[in-house]
């Protein structure tokens, strides 16, 4: 390192920096940054000269040629690459030249230029100072330079001092420029530079292929459930048919039976072999995800170069002296969690380097060196990548901290005494604890790291921190390696957000009234046609947008149907992280999972193929509203049923009936009904729970609901009546009285 | 004897076996889940996960009134239990202590005597996940046959 920075001493020519700014690892991370950014200028600067005519060149273009190369020196200055500012620095000179017009623009003088700007960029691929490649393109430059300038020799003469006489038409190398071109083709091939936002449209391809999976797989222990209801069905069957004795009655009975067992048999490999289908699809989504994660991922020391000087910065001006030690640069992450954790990381050196190490008189005292010693190392730990940033300092005594979290009144003395250390070190994190008024070294460590934790919730991690008194302190960020992050649509319904993934966004809208009752209307306009209206505050239960106010609505457009959702305030779109909501509520189909806010809140993302089952329930179902209606009755008296049945049949409804709340329950999930007639006191479930089951449902929460009871007592009339029925009737029933309570309106 | 946490639901005092507990935690602000069985009281942050909160006032039978509604800020108990990889934190109204304690001599498992004398229901905790899971199953079947019955 020091041979690098004396080798052209005395020179005149470009310098390095001059302090000691990084050490030799740090410049190789530095050089992979500039073998990028040299990339673009030298496309830049190929462009300006192509796109100048033969004849004349520009002087604005003249003048970006010079802004550019000056630039692209000092960059290669910065991080070390002396060789490559010098042949920069010379190029500069020739275009001084061409613009002072001491050399004459021609078709030949730019090809010669376009040349030596190929050998540049195959000099920046190789990214290193020494080296044969290096040092073979290093003479090939320098041959071209000195040919254009007519300065033989090794180059190593500086520009700024002009050789007289070369003005006319310049001589063009005839060598071959095949070894420049062929380094810098190689370099094209091995390295595809793609715009990241294309990555990100792949990723949310695969963050969407996740939901859909999701929903595969839910589908599919639906089936098995199915399947097994066919078996035990299909039990009965035999044992009822194992009643009958021989005859026709008993013969066809065995033949359905075989039939069914046969159908039974092609549904059970069928669903073995989507189990299998289900599980490729998982696999190829996952080595999908993992390959596109893997285009993202970049080693943690481009993102620890930054941290050297604002460290040296932090310790000048905190009056301390601490140095800096990174560990593990090689491992890898991904880009968008390396972009976004930037600021947490330095606020967590901040925090050391003031809050940590005590001052040199303090550790003295303590026996320690007077320099102060951070740590910063990054680590994969399965699949997560951990950053801690630890120090050497005074360290945090837990039960200081756990005495002043019980005499502040924030924990009881049994839940301090139950918490371990890390719990008690954990309240750290909270804005609560760090805003006190008392600035003390205590508090002053908490300053801040409740956005650490938000930022580091964001990206789906955590943050913890350990600390022993006197030998320092260290924080832990654990981040995903690999995220399955997607755009989505934030907003608010209800004093919550929900998150609904953005491809299948079409557009916002806004919702008025239509009619004098301030009711919003069952569908919308949006471009041209008519979308359904769903009051997704009903579905979440949430109280319902103010009567009469615009309402604002989300447009979904899911497997081409669109439909529109009441929403209280749009929050506007968001990268998330997809989480799973876990084995418990996994089966709940209204939702596609969960994401963390910001702020640490978990936030639903809505499944819009749920949300489109609302608002599409189909044809069949218009039909059945063209009779009076379909009804389900549901009362554990068979006499009952039948008497009501008829009543209602003759009346033109559609009847069916149930003995039991259970068994209505179930029938309710199998066909569509435009009302329900329902007993209170029945076995397995009674009237009151099935109802409270109808309230709590998305689809069937408008049912119209009729109770016929004759022992209704008076706190079950108020708690039906609360749940919002129609009309509690008495036993036995007046026709009319039913039949105007089902009547609409 | 049995190593327990004692905590208490509302008024009521109960006890739960440690080697089912994984933590004891503060609760951070809980997110309700609409359509959820009533155990879930919602769901929070967990250490970068998602975690479902139970509200035990639903899943033991004739159990006191427990904390009330979950609060939008947090702040509350949760004790975290884990039986063969399901996870779930159960929202309580206060840890009381971590305790040794005997059987009850006449209600066998199902209770212990604290140092006072008094009995101390013991949670069961496979039992309570199963019934939760349960639930949601049923929650979850419900929802798809209503979209089955939506489509229709």
């Amino acid at each position: 390192m020091s041979d690098e920075r004396d080798r052209d001493k005395g020179d005149g020519r470009v310098r390095g920096p001059a302090d000691d700014s990084f050490n030799t690892s740090e410049y190789q991370a530095l050089r992979v940054l500039f073998r990028d950014e040299s990339q673009e200028a030298l496309d830049q600067l190929t462009h300006l000269l192509l796109r100048a005519p033969a004849d004349a060149m520009d002087p604005a273009a003249l003048s970006e040629l010079l802004r550019t190369t000056h630039s692209l020196k000092g960059t290669a200055g910065t991080v070390g690459l002396r060789a490559f500012a010098d042949a920069a620095h010379q190029f500069e000179g020739v275009v001084e030249r061409l613009r002072g017009g001491r050399l004459a623009w021609s078709a030949r003088t730019r090809d010669a230029l376009v040349e030596i700007i190929d050998c540049l960029r195959a000099r920046a691929a190789v990214g290193e100072e020494h080296g044969e490649e290096a040092v073979a393109l290093g003479a090939l430059l320098d041959e071209k330079l000195s040919a254009l300038t007519g300065v033989a020799g090794g180059g190593a003469a500086p520009i700024d001092v002009d050789p007289a006489g070369v003005t006319g038409p310049m001589p063009i190398v005839g060598e071959p420029v095949s070894a420049a071109y062929r380094l810098a083709r190689r370099d094209e091939r091995a390295l595809l530079r793609v715009d990241p936002s294309r990555i990100d449209r792949l990723m949310d391809g695969v963050g969407e292929l996740v939901f859909d999976r999701t929903r595969i797989e839910r589908r599919l222990a639906e089936l098995r459930g199915v399947v097994a209801e066919l078996v035990r069905v299909r039990g009965a069957l035999g044992a009822a048919a194992g009643t009958e004795t021989a005859g026709p009655p008993a013969d066809r009975l065995r033949a359905i039976e075989r039939d069914l067992d046969q159908q039974l048999a092609q549904l059970d490999r069928l669903q073995r072999e989507l189990l299998d289908d289900a599980a490729a699809l998982r696999r190829t989504g996952n080595a999908l995800q993992d390959g596109l994660t893997d285009i993202r991922m970049q080693s943690s020391r481009t993102l620890f170069q930054r941290l050297a000087p604002q460290v040296r910065a932090l310790a000048r001006a905190a009056g301390k002296s601490v140095r800096l030690v990174t560990l593990g640069g090689e491992t890898e992450f991904d880009k968008s969690v390396a972009d976004q954790i930037g600021d947490a990381l330095i606020h967590l050196l901040r925090n050391a380097v003031v809050h940590g190490i005590e001052s040199a008189e303090g550790r003295r005292a303590a026996g320690k060196p007077d320099e102060g010693m951070v740590t910063v190392s990054a680590r994969h730990e399965g699949q997560t990548v951990v950053i801690e940033v630890a120090d050497d300092g005074a360290g945090i005594d837990p039960s200081v901290l756990r005495k002043r979290l019980v005499d502040s009144g924030r924990w009881s003395a049994a839940h301090a005494g139950l918490a371990d250390d890390g719990e008690v070190l954990r309240a750290l994190f909270d804005a609560r604890l760090s805003s006190r008024q008392v600035v003390d070294e205590l508090a002053g460590r908490g300053i801040g790291l409740d956005a650490v934790r938000e930022t580091v919730a964001q990206l789906g991690g955590d943050l913890s921190v350990a600390s022993s008194p006197g030998a320092g302190t260290t924080f832990s960020m654990r981040l995903p390696l690999t995220t399955a992050i997607t755009n989505a649509l934030l907003f608010k319904v209800g004093g919550h957000v929900y998150a609904i993934p953005n491809v299948h966004v079409l557009g916002t809208v806004e919702a008025t009234s239509t009619g004098p009752d301030g009711q919003l209307p069952g569908q919308l306009d949006f471009q041209g046609g008519a979308v359904p209206l769903v009051l997704l505050h009903a579905v979440l239960a949430a109280p319902p947008p103010r009567p009469g106010a615009a309402v604002p609505a989300v447009v979904l457009d899911y497997a081409s149907r669109r439909l529109a959702l009441t929403v209280d305030k749009i929050v506007g779109p968001r990268e998330i992280v997809v989480k799973s909501l876990g084995p418990l509520l996994g089966p709940l189909s209204l939702y596609a999972g969960g994401t963390i806010s910001g702020s640490g809140k978990v936030q639903l993302i809505l499944d819009p193929a749920a949300l489109v089952r609302l608002a599409y329930p189909d044809a069949a179902t218009a039909a059945h509203r063209r009779s009076a209606g379909r009804v389900l009755i549901v009362d554990d008296s068979p006499a009952v049923r039948e008497a009501m049945t008829r009543l209602l049949e003759r009346a033109g409804y559609q009847v069916d009936a149930a003995p039991t709340g259970l068994a209505a329950w179930r029938m309710l999930g199998r066909a569509r009904y435009d009302a329900l007639v329902t007993d209170l006191q029945m076995p397995e479930m009674g009237g009151v729970e099935l109802i409270e089951r109808l309230r709590a449902d998305p689809v069937l929460a408008y049912l119209p609901v009729v109770v016929v009871s004759s022992r209704a007592s008076a706190s079950a009339r108020t708690r039906v009546r609360s749940l919002g029925v129609i009309e509690v009737l008495a036993k036995p029933v007046n026709a009319d009285a039913l039949l105007a309570a089902l009547r609409p309106g | 004897m049995k190593n327990v946490i004692v905590f208490a639901l509302g008024q009521a005092r109960y006890a739960i076996e440690l080697r089912w507990v994984r933590e004891v935690f503060t609760l951070g602000p809980v997110t309700p889940v609409a359509h959820a069985p009533d155990a879930v009281a919602g769901v929070v942050n967990y250490r970068g996960a998602i975690m479902t909160i139970l509200d035990l006032s639903f899943l033991i039978d004739g159990a006191a009134t427990g904390p009330g509604p979950a609060s939008a800020h947090g702040g509350e108990a949760a004790i975290l239990v884990e039986v063969e990889d399901v996870r779930a934190a159960l929202r309580v109204t206060s840890v009381i202590e971590v305790s040794t304690l005997r059987p009850h001599r006449r209600r066998g498992d199902s209770a212990l005597v604290d140092s006072s004398g008094r009995a101390v229901p013991l949670i069961d905790p496979p039992a309570l996940l199963a019934r939760a899971q349960a639930a949601a199953r049923a929650a979850g079947d419900a929802a798809g046959r209503a979209g089955d019955a939506a489509r229709e």
